[in-house]
């Protein structure tokens, strides 16, 4: 029976070429780019799914209050509490924990100077723990020694042409010898974890562990634990540790603990201090929708074509009928027609997702590989995608023409359902509806984006280049390094700096000197040094700059910016006394307001501090012109101080981009989207455009012999689409509003909208249709139609 | 093998209402060649779709086989039909799209046939009616005689007790016409019922018995070409 069903639908489609070509290619572009983005979807689920019993694995986080405010969450936790935990309470079987110390250290290897980013120092059960691959050593033993150290497979090939060659051998880091026990297998790209090289947290100096939230603590609870009670056993067990603890003697410190699964972290999470970047649940169920939406726009092509040429099946239906054939016969048949369709506009499918992975990952920023869909995750997305699509393409076509009665259609009566009209209206309006309001919504996004990339930041952003990450030898001689930086004769000027832009800073509270409490604000805390507000072109509006050199500077003085000033309440601010933390000193300048953080956050009071050495970045600011040859004359100028270090380079205006990715990724998969609900949508407005037209020869015929001319044809023709158009567009919009209002309440400064973003699409597809409809009329009406009347 | 008792078929639009059969009665034993004729609109398509059940009358008794099948659902009505009757129609009604095998095959696969009985009863079939070279060409690349040829095949593949015809040549030249009509005879000689509806007396001439209708009503039910307004006689 089903090779009688192919053969069948093989035949008609090859019979009604312009059907087929549109129903395939309608449904494939849509199941195309369904199955990317479930390959993105599945990837982004998939993280640390391979972790072994991830289901029972939790990290710690810390919501730490600090003063007046909210309490702020980070992914770490104090370095006693998890091993308290794990003693005490029933529901932990086992806990590790582990924290960085150095980033990015000075190493030294069979006598070669190295940088090795990326070291953690973990309890010793960290491989056991979460079931890390290890290409030598065993997990339980390869950090039971204090001076071992495990390193990735990549780091292994790194320092060694034979990476096993380097097993038991010497690596130095920063005055201690560790002895290599251990290679892991390089971390898989879906996970949060991320580290080369791992020791004991014995080398670890006291200070780290005594004090402070250091700690990324992971918990193995036992299954069907109480999540709720461990937490509650944290905070009171901290809370008991910090009140009979004289060193928490009259600090405020007040920490509860919150457990996330570790396969909720990375697109739950998204802390300050994460490994990585982290996803976002949003962006997966956002491009999940708009997988569903195109996949229904492509659907409704589906349906409306098959329901449209209904006409044409009619007598092969009545003829099946007399012939024996049950409804469910039929039913069956026009089922198994669509799920065909279906499976063979997703081989179609599947060659256009191949073409297009490659530009679908750079647009989302991971790598997207097709076997995916060969995992069992995969295989069941295949399945339930052509499970819907085809109940969904042949479910109405199915009822619907196999309710046709055989005695009228086999007598050539015409089968004209007003209710089947108005569904295929209804349709049109829907497919219209998503595609308006995908269009609408992509305009906002583009324009906001635009409007914060072209937002006057408060400061020069052109030309400003961030030296990231300074080895050790660097911070010590940092005046002498800036000296060198500025005899280039491109570099205009340089500034120090302990902050990269748009990252973290430290956030501390700060008041007057002298008052209560209470009346502090919490700021964003900066050291800099002198040269750094010229680097950056901001403005000073009162006051004055730290003077170089000045020993007095660097002690006491402080700068503010004004929603500093505004938010302490100082009329006459300059020569306040100030108390931040463990700086006490007076205000010396203002500086006008400027954006470090992306314009997701609104500007917060800063404090700039003063310091003349150790600084770990270099802000530096060149003359226009090739940046080549500039990169090469700095890193001969660093490379003075200390030849190993081979520098970090970042272009400010390109860290101020990578703020605004997330958002930039979901613009551009829009624009994909839009662009197919767009194509797919027309393609069914052609499909039912020139099967209308050419039902309607012997119509046309009849009203041109009768008078009718080009132009009264053409409005008769378009103006069901054009209500349907304005139908649609009066749907879409508000929704569409709504929505971008939405996400605009996710940024502190935004662009307003405007009526026209809306409007433009709907006449967009409006138009379109219309053009469409106009070409087929004009075609059929050059055909003489009134020939047609002959062959009655 | 086919009786009806006052039937009646009444069509309703939303403003008319149109009488297509008005108490009909008349029975047809097994074996018999029965031409139903009558001017354009008396109801002679209506009647033969109640008989061949693709629709119910309005009103009075239809039994088929002697079972009462008036008030048939859909799904019954489509369950006796396949076993018992087949169709033969002015416009041939072959599907386009399958070619002359399958077109004939169509009613055994309803039926559940397998595939190797099917090939033999379609061979044994088109064999019979001489049509075995085409049976691979698609109905547009056959003449008229042969695609009515075809049709008849298909009405008596499944051996069905009754054909039911429907102009059967209509839309063919008097030599293909008479073709079809020898093949007709052929089957009724061999034992199938067969009623026919026809414009033609040239065709009404191959029955054994004509029934008459005007305006919904038998007016006679004999070989004589004469109109005897018996109903309005009897009253």
């Amino acid at each position: 029976m089903i090779t009688y069903h192919i053969k069948s639908l093989l035949r008609s489609l090859q019979k009604q070429k312009t059907n087929a070509v549109v129903n395939i290619l309608g449904l494939a572009l849509g199941l195309g780019i369904t199955l990317l983005i479930w390959i993105f979807v599945l990837h982004e689920l998939s993280y640390d799914t391979f972790i072994t019993d991830h289901d029972r694995i939790y990290r710690v986080h810390s919501q730490a209050v600090l003063g007046p405010g909210e309490p702020q969450e980070i992914p770490t936790a104090m370095f006693p509490i998890g091993e308290w935990t794990r003693r005490e309470h029933p529901g932990v079987e086992d806990m590790v924990r582990f924290s960085s110390y150095y980033s990015s250290p000075e190493i030294i290897f069979r006598d070669e100077s190295t940088v090795l980013p990326g070291i953690k120092f973990a309890d010793e059960n960290f491989f056991s723990f979460f079931g890390l691959e290890l290409l030598t050593g065993q997990p339980e033993e390869v950090l039971s020694e204090p001076a071992s150290i495990v390193i990735s497979e990549s780091t292994a090939a790194r320092l060694a042409e034979e990476p096993l060659d380097v097993l038991y051998e010497v690596i130095h880091i920063q005055d201690q010898n560790y002895q290599i026990t251990g290679i892991f297998k390089d971390l898989p790209d879906n996970t949060h974890l991320e580290f080369n090289a791992v020791s004991h947290h014995d080398n670890l100096p006291d200070m780290i562990k005594e004090g402070g939230l250091n700690f990324f603590t992971y918990l193995k609870v036992t299954p069907g634990a109480d999540i709720a009670g461990i937490q509650q056993y944290m905070d009171e067990t901290l809370a008991d540790h910090v009140q009979t603890n004289p060193r928490y003697e009259g600090m405020t410190f007040h920490v509860a603990h919150r457990l996330m699964n570790i396969g909720d972290i990375h697109l739950r999470s998204n802390l300050i201090w994460e490994m990585k970047e982290g996803g976002s649940w949003q962006s997966v169920l956002v491009f999940s929708l708009l997988s569903v939406f195109i996949l229904f726009v492509a659907i409704i092509n589906y349906v409306n074509l098959a329901t449209a040429r209904s006409m044409l099946r009619a007598k092969e239906i009545g003829v099946r009928k007399v012939s024996g054939a049950s409804r469910g016969n039929l039913i069956r048949q026009i089922m198994t027609e669509s799920f065909l369709t279906v499976l063979l506009a997703l081989v179609v499918a599947i060659v256009l997702a191949e073409i297009f992975s490659v530009w679908f990952s750079q647009i989302l920023g991971i790598p997207l590989n097709l076997s995916t869909l060969l995992s069992t995750g995969g295989l069941l997305v295949i399945l339930m995608i052509l499970a819907v699509t085809g109940l969904l393409s042949g479910l109405y076509p199915a009822f619907y023409l196999s309710s046709f009665n055989p005695v009228r259609t086999l007598k050539g009566e015409v089968v004209r359902g007003k209710a089947g009209q108005r569904f295929r209206q209804a349709l049109v309006v829907f497919q219209f509806t998503i595609t308006i309001f995908v269009i609408s919504s992509l305009v906002v996004m583009t324009r906001q984006l635009h409007y914060i990339q072209n937002r006057d930041l408060g400061f020069d952003q052109e030309e400003v280049i961030i030296l990231e990450n300074l080895s050790g030898g660097l911070w010590q001689s940092f005046q002498s390094v800036r000296a060198r930086l500025e005899s280039i004769p491109r570099v205009v000027s340089t500034g120090g700096a302990n902050f990269i832009y748009g990252g973290t800073t430290n956030v501390s509270l700060i008041s007057e000197l002298g008052t209560e409490y209470d009346s502090g604000v919490l700021a964003d805390v900066v050291t800099v040094d002198h040269g750094f507000l010229d680097v950056m072109g901001v403005d000073l509006v009162d006051g004055r700059n730290f003077h170089a050199g000045s020993e007095m500077d660097v002690q006491s003085a402080l700068i503010l910016n004004e929603t500093a000033v505004r938010a302490l309440g100082f009329e006459d601010p300059l020569g306040k006394q100030l108390d931040v933390v463990n700086i006490q000193g007076p205000l010396i300048g203002v500086i006008s307001d400027f954006h470090m953080k992306s314009l997701h956050q609104p500007i917060e009071p800063l404090v700039l501090n003063y310091a003349q050495m150790g600084f770990p970045h270099i802000y530096l600011k060149a003359a226009p012109g090739e940046f080549a040859p500039l990169m090469g004359d700095i890193t001969d100028a660093l490379q003075e101080f200390d030849p190993n270090y081979t520098p970090n380079i970042r272009f400010l205006d390109e860290t101020i981009a990578l703020l605004y990715q997330q958002e930039r990724r979901a613009t551009s998969l829009l624009s994909t989207g839009a662009i197919l609900a767009f194509v797919i949508s027309l393609l069914g407005v052609y499909g039912l455009a020139a099967f209308a037209a050419e039902r309607r020869v012997k119509e046309m015929g009849i009203r041109i012999v009768l008078g009718a001319s080009i132009r009264q044809l053409l409005w008769k023709y378009n103006r069901e689409s054009v209500i349907l158009a304005v139908l649609s567009m009066l749907i879409a919009w508000p929704i569409a509003w709504l929505a971008m209002d939405r996400w605009m309440s996710g940024f502190a400064f935004t662009v307003s909208i405007n009526p026209l973003w809306f409007i433009l699409p709907g006449v967009l597809i409006l138009v379109s249709g219309a053009v469409i409809i106009s070409i087929q009329t004009h075609l059929a009406f050059k055909n003489n139609p009134v020939e047609a009347l002959r062959h009655e | 093998m086919i009786k009806t008792v006052e039937l009646s078929k009444v069509f309703r639009t939303e403003e008319v209402e149109t009488t297509a059969l008005n108490q009909v009665s008349f029975e047809i034993r097994e074996g018999e060649f029965v031409a139903v004729m009558g001017p354009s609109g008396c109801g002679k398509s209506t009647l033969l779709n109640i008989l061949g059940l693709l629709d119910n009358p309005s009103g009075g008794q239809y039994h088929f086989l002697d079972e009462q099948v008036a008030n048939y659902t859909e799904k019954q009505r489509a369950n006796l039909r396949k076993r018992n009757i087949g169709f033969v129609f002015q416009n041939f009604n072959l599907i386009d799209e399958l070619s002359v095998f399958e077109n004939v095959e169509l009613p055994l696969i309803y039926l559940g046939y397998s595939a190797s009985e099917r090939k033999q009863r379609v061979e044994e079939v088109l064999e019979q009616m001489q049509i075995m070279h085409r049976r691979n060409h698609f109905p547009l690349q056959l003449s008229g005689g042969q695609q009515q040829r075809v049709a008849v095949c298909r009405a008596v593949v499944a051996k069905p007790h009754i054909i039911l015809a429907d102009e059967p040549t209509g839309n063919l030249d008097s030599t293909h016409g008479d073709e079809v009509m020898h093949l007709l005879e052929e089957l009724n000689k061999n034992g199938t019922t067969i009623i026919m509806v026809t414009h033609s007396q040239r065709d009404a001439s191959y029955a054994q018995r004509i029934i008459r209708l005007f305006d919904g009503q038998i007016v006679t039910e004999d070989k004589s070409t004469e109109f005897v307004l018996t109903a309005a006689a009897a009253q």
